[in-house]
Order: C-alpha cells, then structure tokens, then sequence
C-alpha cells in the first residue's frame, strides 16, 4: 500500500479515495483532477471510494460520487462507494437518490472482494 | 399532498433563535452544524437529525442556487406542540421565485440541468412542509422536524 | 359582594386535586388555592407576589415558558400544556396545566391557571410505550442465519413507524455482522398494497446502498398476482417462495463455507 499525494491511496491495482466532510466546488474540482491524474499514472484497474466518515450525503454530495464514478468508468476502471452509514443510507433513500450505476459495499474489504469480481468480468 | 402548514396551536419559542445570513458555501456548513446542535439539544436521535439536516442542506443550498443577487436567509428554532419538541427552519431569498411551483414539487424536474431533487426530497425528510414563491420576489419555505 | 367573594373562594379551595392559580398579567402569583399547597407544597403567604417562574424548572425558566404561555393563552384563549413543575422540596412532577386569561374583555386582570399532577398517568403511558417497543422489536427481530446471511421475517401490519424501526435494526446487523445477504420472510405479512411494497423496496434500496442484497421469501402466489395487479413492481428483487429455496439462493450467491452441506428436497 503506498499512498499517493493528496489523499489517494494505491492498494494493488486499486485506488482508494476517502471522502470527507464538507466538500465545497473548489475542493471537489481539484479532486477530480487529483483522481484523473493518479488512476492514468497508476494505471488503475479499480477505485474504492471511501464515505464512512460522512455523516450527510445530499444531493449534491450524491452526484459527486456519481460524477467520480462516471469518470473513473471512462478512464477504464470500475468504481465501489463503501461505509455508507445506516442514517445516511436512509436518508438517502427517502431523498429519492438513486444509485443505479453505483455499486455499493459495506467496507473496504468487501469493495475490494467486489472490485475482483467485477474486473474479471 | 403533504402541504399541510405549520401547526397553528404551536407555541413558539421566544429565546435561541437563531438567523443565518447565507451568501456563500461556507454558510451552508453553519446551517447544516446550528441544525445539528438544535437536533441534539432535544435529542432528536440519529436518524431524523440526518434527515433534517439533509433537507436543510438541500433547501440552503437552493438558495445558493438560484438566488440572483445571492443570498438568502435561514432562521432555526425550537418549537413545541403538546409536549412534544421539534426544530423549525425557514429558508428565505429574494431570488427569481418559482412560477410553477407543481413542477417543482416533482422529483425529476430540474431548471438547472441538476438531479431536480431538492423540493420533493426536502419534503419527504420532514414532518411539516410549506413553501411560498411569488415570480420577481423570491421563494420562502418552512419546515418542522418533530421528535418522535 | 363580599359574600359572593367568599363563596367563589370557598370554592376555588374546594378542589384539593387541581392547583388553581391567579396571576396578573406579569406572572406573579395573585391567588393561591388550597389545591396549590398540597400539590406545590408552598403556603399562600411563602408564594403571593412571587413571579409564576418559582415552580418552573430552571431549564424552563432559561426557555422562557412562562412568556410562552401567557402569550400563547392570549393569543388563543387558551394554552394547554404538559411539562414538569417543581414543588417546595425541590421535587419534580410532570404536570398538566391549562392557562386561560382572565378578567372582563375590556378590564385584563391577569392568567388563570390550573394544574394537575399527571406524574402517575404519565409513568403508565411509559410503560405501556415500553411494552409495545418490546412487542415491536421482538416481532421484527433480525436474525443471523448463516455467516453472510440474515434473515428478516416480518409478520402482520407495516407502517411508517415500523418500518423505520426495523430498518434501522436490519442496516445496524448488517454493519455489525458484516452481512451481505438478507432474506426478508413476507409470508406473515397481512396484506401487500402499494404502501407497504413501498415500505418493503426503501428497506431493502437501503440495505442495498449498505452493500446487502435482498432476496425476498414467502411471496404467496394470491399475494403475487393482487401485486401485480396493483402494478406494483419488485423490479430485479429476487424472490422465491419458500424459505428454503430462498436460503439455496442465498448460498450460491453468497462466499459462505458450504462444503459440508447439502441439500435435500426444493427444485435444483
């Protein structure tokens, strides 16, 4: 496991990115850019985005992941959102977000069980 | 339609109001934590102070949005209704309004090229839920988030 | 004049079990009744003069409840409320009180109040809460059937209430056990309109968005076709009829260790 600048972690092929607090445009922009350069460098076969430290996914943080998750799929990569917390998951379901294209897992461990999976696909 | 307005027979609480002058994204995070402490001071519990938050995100966040010039306010208080304790907050700009505010209320449309999901999910989050636009002078909304 | 006086005090002391309170438009304690010492444990001459604040607790006096209720009862006519009062000895009872203004319409003298201790209707209303809390928890329990594998039977009616309560329980087994499947059992479900499927698929998108996938069990072939009916759509939802088949499911889909198992009877 080696960690790369800014918060984005290679474990293996993979890359893990921890999404946390209060994300404003600014920051999620210079995230954007951070996580195309490293899954190129890298040649990422698959990211792990991390939200169990977020205690609030609205609209605009949901489409964020979305967003990651798009670019990273035209990168060629497969993306997991892991630790999504019960508050949030039910929230997030009365708000009427819809995760279709967004794979989900528990944790880590289990986004990366998934990751194998859906790269041997 | 769950459009009901806010109780009448409420008593409101004349002390801890608290107004939020919302200009720019860091104002948004002082409305989602004074939400968060008026939650907890009536333990709320975790799951119905995620989602008021989340609806206070939402609606503040409208007013970002759309608000021409920006800005907007929020005001927060405690309120009570038979024993029972809840947190209201007002969401108020002086922006363009909203001329159909049906459209709106429905999950899926969007003026902005966004997910459209803010109204209709803000109101699905709450307990009472009351909006108010007028085209040309702004759009206020109202919501109430009781304990359970 | 004085004789009618006299009768009405008599009469506002013959209540033993109510504190009637006469305040003037400030808050402070004009009248005392009879009831008031017993309950309250002041005397009329420890309270006249006093602002109505003494018998609140500090919290409430920070909160400004009594501003709150002289001008809810002016603005309505009457304010109704339950919350706790302090007696002379410092102890707390929850108390039910009714503020009304008081005085001719045009000649406001001051707030009528009167108040009961409800401390014993109120400890029963707990318990009884506490009875059917533990009546809905023991009737959505979740249960851990195998390592990856929970199940979730669900039995008679679902509302809004319960629905929360058993997601929240369901989403918190699955962190804690690290499932990823959920069998959710319906076979004891009373009937499945577009409201309780409603109910059924947030529970199950949530479990989801937790990395849990959903097969439902106990589908009856009637309730399958009024759903249908009804237009209600499970979508991608698995489903199976029987527990059993349903736990086979579950088996081939999951990374539980089943060498050693095997199954006998159910389709292949």
């Amino acid at each position: 496991m080696t960690e790369s600048p800014g918060g984005i972690i290679k474990i293996g092929s993979n890359l893990l990115v921890r999404l946390d607090g209060d994300l404003d445009d600014e920051m999620v922009n210079r995230l954007e850019s951070k996580i195309v350069s490293e899954v190129e460098k890298t040649h990422a076969q698959g990211m792990l985005i991390d939200v169990s430290g977020l205690t609030l996914v609205d609209s605009f943080v949901a489409r964020i992941i979305a967003r990651i998750v798009s670019l990273v799929r035209l990168l060629g990569a497969e993306t997991v959102v892991v630790g999504i917390q019960p508050a949030v998951a039910i929230t997030l379901v009365e708000l009427g977000v819809r995760f279709h294209n967004i794979t989900t897992a528990l944790n880590a461990e289990q986004g990366m069980e998934l990751l194998e999976g859906l790269k041997s696909q | 339609m769950k459009g009901s307005s806010p109780s009448d027979a409420m008593s409101d609480d004349l002390t801890g109001v608290e107004t939020i002058s919302v200009l720019d994204e860091h104002d948004l995070i002082r409305v989602r934590q004074t939400l968060r402490e008026h939650a907890r001071r009536i333990k709320m519990g975790l799951v119905e102070e995620t989602k008021l938050i989340t609806a206070g995100s939402e609606l503040a966040r409208n007013i970002l949005k759309y608000a021409v010039p920006p800005g907007g306010t929020v005001v927060i208080r405690h309120v009570q209704n038979q024993g029972k304790k809840g947190i209201h907050a007002s969401f108020e700009d002086h922006g363009p309004g909203i001329a159909k505010i049906n459209e709106a209320m429905m999950d899926g449309f969007s003026t902005s090229g966004s997910l459209g999901l803010g109204l209709p999910g803000a109101r699905r989050l709450v307990d009472e839920f009351q909006i108010e636009s007028k085209v040309g002078s702004g759009t206020r909304v109202v919501v109430v988030k009781w304990t359970r | 004049m004085e004789n009618k006086q006299n009768v009405y005090r008599g009469m506002m002391n013959g209540v033993s079990d109510r504190a009637v309170i006469l305040l003037d438009r400030d808050g402070n304690i004009r009248e005392w009744s009879r009831g008031a010492e017993l309950i309250y444990g002041y005397s009329a001459g420890e309270v006249l003069g006093k602002h109505i604040g003494i018998l609140h607790t500090p919290e409430d006096v920070t909160e400004g409840l009594s501003s709150r209720e002289f001008a809810s009862s002016s603005a309505s006519g009457c304010f109704e409320a339950e919350g706790w009062r302090v007696t002379k000895s410092g102890k707390r009872f929850w108390s039910g009180v009714v503020v009304t203004p008081f005085g001719e319409p045009d000649a406001f003298v001051g707030f009528l109040k009167v108040g009961r201790d409800l401390t014993r209707e109120r400890e029963r209303e707990q318990s009884l809460q506490r009875a059917r809390d533990e009546i809905r928890e023991l009737s959505t329990p979740v249960i851990r059937l195998w390592d990856n594998i929970l199940a979730l039977p669900i039995i008679g009616t679902l509302d809004s209430m319960r629905t929360l309560r058993l997601t929240e329980n369901l989403l918190e087994k699955i962190r804690t056990e690290e499932a990823g499947i959920v069998i959710m059992d319906i076979s004891g479900v009373s009937a499945i309109d577009t409201q309780v499927a409603q109910y059924l698929l947030k529970t199950i998108q949530a479990a989801r968005l937790m990395g849990a996938d959903t097969i439902l069990s106990g589908l009856r072939p009637e309730t399958a076709q009024s759903m249908v009916q009804l237009g209600i759509e499970l979508g991608k939802i698995k489903s199976r009829s029987t527990l059993h088949d349903a736990l086979k499911l579950a088996f081939s889909m999951g990374h539980a260790d089943v060498s050693d198992l095997s199954f006998s009877g159910g389709a292949p």
